[in-house]
C-alpha cells in the first residue's frame, strides 16, 4: 500500500489530526518530524499515511481548522 | 497537618498526578515538539492530549487553542498585553487579583491604557450592569474573575458575557479559582479568553497554568522564539498554539495536570463541587455563631466556592493564622492575597484576613478542628 507524507506546521496539528483520524475514521498515520527536504520553512512534523486516506485527511484538517503544509510521496513529489 | 490553603494551591495531589509524572520523569522526559525520537513524540502526545482534555472541559473548540503558561498570572499577562493597543481602554472589577490590576497599570504607564474598574457589593459580586455602564466607544477589553481568591463570591460571567458579545468587545475571564471546579463554557458564555491555574481546582502541580483562546480572537504575542516549527522563518509562526508558546513547555508538569483533570472527570465536578460546598456550609454556619469572628463575603453557600475569608477581633490576621500553624496545625493563607483592591471592596483594606479553602481531601474533621481552633483563639 502507497504511503504518503502529510507535513503539518506543528507538532499540535499533527497530532491533532491523528488522533481525530483514530478516534473517528479507525485510520492509523505514524508521527513524525518532517524529513529536512519535505520540511517548509524548516523544522514541522508530518504524518505517514496510506494514500487512499488522503481525502479523509484533508477533511479532518478542514473541519478542525488545520493547515496542511504540502502532501508528498515517499520519493520526494508534491501531490 | 490540616491543609485548609487550597485556594494557594490544592495539596495533596491526587496519587494518579503523582504517578504520572514520576513515570514521565523516569520513561519518557525528552523535548516536547522538538526532536523525532520516540521519546520526544510520546511525550508530545501526551502533551496534547492534556491539550485536549482541557479544550473538552471548557469548550475551547480545539485542542490548538490551549496555551500552556506557567501560571494564571502568565496566561493574563499574555491577554492583556495582548490585547490592549496604545490608548485604549479596558474595564475589570474591583475584585480583582494584582495579576490583572498590576499589567494594566503597568500599561497605563507605558502605553497610555485607560481603565475603568466595576465595582462590586461588599459581599465582592459584581453586578453585570455596574460593567455595562462603564462601556466606552475605545474600550478595548472587560475582564472579570469569575470566583475571588480571597471571599470565594461567584461572579456573573455568562450575563457579563452577554454584555460583551453585544459590544464586540473582548471578554477575558480569571477562573484561577474556578476552573475545575465550576462549568465553565466558552463559546456558551461568551468567553473570548479563558485563564486556567492548573495546580488549584484542576489538581495538577505547580508550573501549570493555560490561556484557552476563542476562535476568532487573535492577540499579539508576548515572547518570540523557538517554536520546534518553521525555524527557517524569522518571523513568529502564526499557528496556534505555536505563537503563543515559545521555548519548552512544563512537560512533567503538563503530565501531572493531564491526571489532575482525569481525576476530576473520574470522580466528578459536581461531586467535587457537592463535596466542597458540603465543607464550606458546616464552616460558615460553625464560624458564624462564634462571638468577635466575621466572616466576609457571602455567609451562605449561594453564589460562592469554599474560600472563606474572616478577621478575629483584637487579633492580627497574620498572627492569627501563625497560631493556626504553630498551635493547632491547620495550614491558612492570611494578609491581603495579593489581591488589595478585593479587600479595599471588602472592607478589609486595613486588616486583610484570614482565608480558609477547602478542597477535594479535606474532611467534615478538618473543618470541626480549625473552626474549634478559631473558636478558642477568639476568647
Amino acid at each position: 500500500m502507497e504511503q504518503i507524507i502529510v507535513v503539518f506546521s506543528s507538532i499540535t496539528s499533527a497530532t491533532g489530526v491523528k488522533n481525530h483520524l483514530s478516534k473517528k475514521y479507525k485510520i492509523q498515520s505514524k508521527l513524525r518530524q518532517t524529513p529536512k527536504n519535505l520540511a517548509i520553512a524548516g523544522c514541522s512534523y508530518c504524518l505517514v499515511v496510506a494514500e487512499k486516506d488522503l481525502d479523509t485527511v484533508k477533511k479532518v484538517a478542514r473541519d478542525n481548522g488545520l493547515t496542511l503544509k504540502g502532501i508528498f510521496r515517499n520519493d520526494g513529489t508534491r501531490i | 497537618m490540616i491543609y485548609l490553603d487550597n485556594s494557594a494551591t490544592s495539596f495533596p495531589k491526587p496519587r494518579e498526578v503523582r504517578e504520572k509524572m514520576n513515570e514521565c520523569l523516569k520513561r519518557y522526559c525528552a523535548n516536547p515538539g522538538r526532536s523525532g525520537h520516540k521519546m520526544s513524540l510520546k511525550i508530545s502526545e501526551e502533551v496534547y492530549a492534556c491539550r485536549e482534555k482541557l479544550s473538552d472541559m471548557f469548550n475551547v473548540g480545539g485542542a490548538e487553542r490551549v496555551i500552556f503558561t506557567a501560571n494564571t498570572t502568565g496566561a493574563l499577562n499574555l491577554a492583556i498585553k495582548g490585547t490592549l493597543r496604545r490608548g485604549g481602554h479596558v474595564i475589570f472589577t474591583s475584585m480583582e487579583h494584582n495579576s490583572v490590576v498590576r499589567p494594566i497599570y503597568k500599561l497605563g504607564e507605558t502605553k497610555g491604557v485607560d481603565y475603568s474598574i466595576a465595582n462590586a457589593n461588599i459581599y465582592g459580586y459584581v453586578a453585570p450592569k455596574s460593567v455595562e455602564v462603564l462601556i466606552r466607544p475605545d474600550t478595548q477589553l472587560i475582564v472579570a474573575i469569575h470566583a475571588s481568591n480571597v471571599c470565594g463570591t461567584v461572579n456573573p460571567i455568562a450575563e457579563i458575557g452577554v454584555i460583551a458579545k453585544k459590544h464586540n468587545i473582548p471578554f477575558l475571564v480569571d477562573a484561577a479559582q474556578s476552573g475545575g471546579i465550576l462549568p465553565i463554557d466558552m463559546e456558551k458564555d461568551n468567553i473570548s479568553m479563558l485563564a486556567l491555574a492548573g495546580h488549584k481546582a484542576l489538581y495538577g502541580p505547580m508550573g501549570t497554568g493555560a490561556l484557552c483562546i476563542g476562535k476568532g480572537v487573535n492577540i499579539d504575542t508576548l515572547t518570540e522564539g523557538g517554536t520546534g516549527s518553521n525555524s527557517q522563518d524569522p518571523r513568529q509562526p502564526e499557528e496556534l498554539p505555536d505563537k503563543y508558546e515559545s521555548g519548552t513547555v512544563n512537560a512533567v508538569g503538563i503530565c501531572g495536570l493531564s491526571k489532575g483533570i482525569d481525576f476530576i472527570n473520574r470522580v466528578g465536578m459536581e461531586t467535587i463541587y457537592n463535596h466542597d460546598m458540603m465543607l464550606t456550609r458546616v464552616m460558615l454556619e460553625d464560624l458564624s455563631v462564634i462571638k468577635g469572628v466575621k466572616i466576609h463575603g457571602y455567609v451562605t453557600c449561594a453564589d460562592r466556592l469554599g474560600v472563606v475569608s474572616v478577621t478575629i477581633d483584637g487579633l492580627d490576621c497574620v498572627e492569627a493564622a501563625s497560631i493556626l500553624d504553630e498551635k493547632y496545625g491547620i495550614a491558612v493563607r492570611a494578609g491581603y492575597h495579593c489581591s488589595y483592591m478585593a479587600h479595599a471592596t471588602l472592607d478589609t483594606r486595613h486588616t486583610g484576613t484570614v482565608r480558609l479553602s477547602v478542597g477535594a481531601f479535606n474532611s467534615i474533621k478538618d473543618i470541626k478542628t480549625a473552626v474549634a481552633a478559631i473558636n478558642e483563639m477568639s476568647k
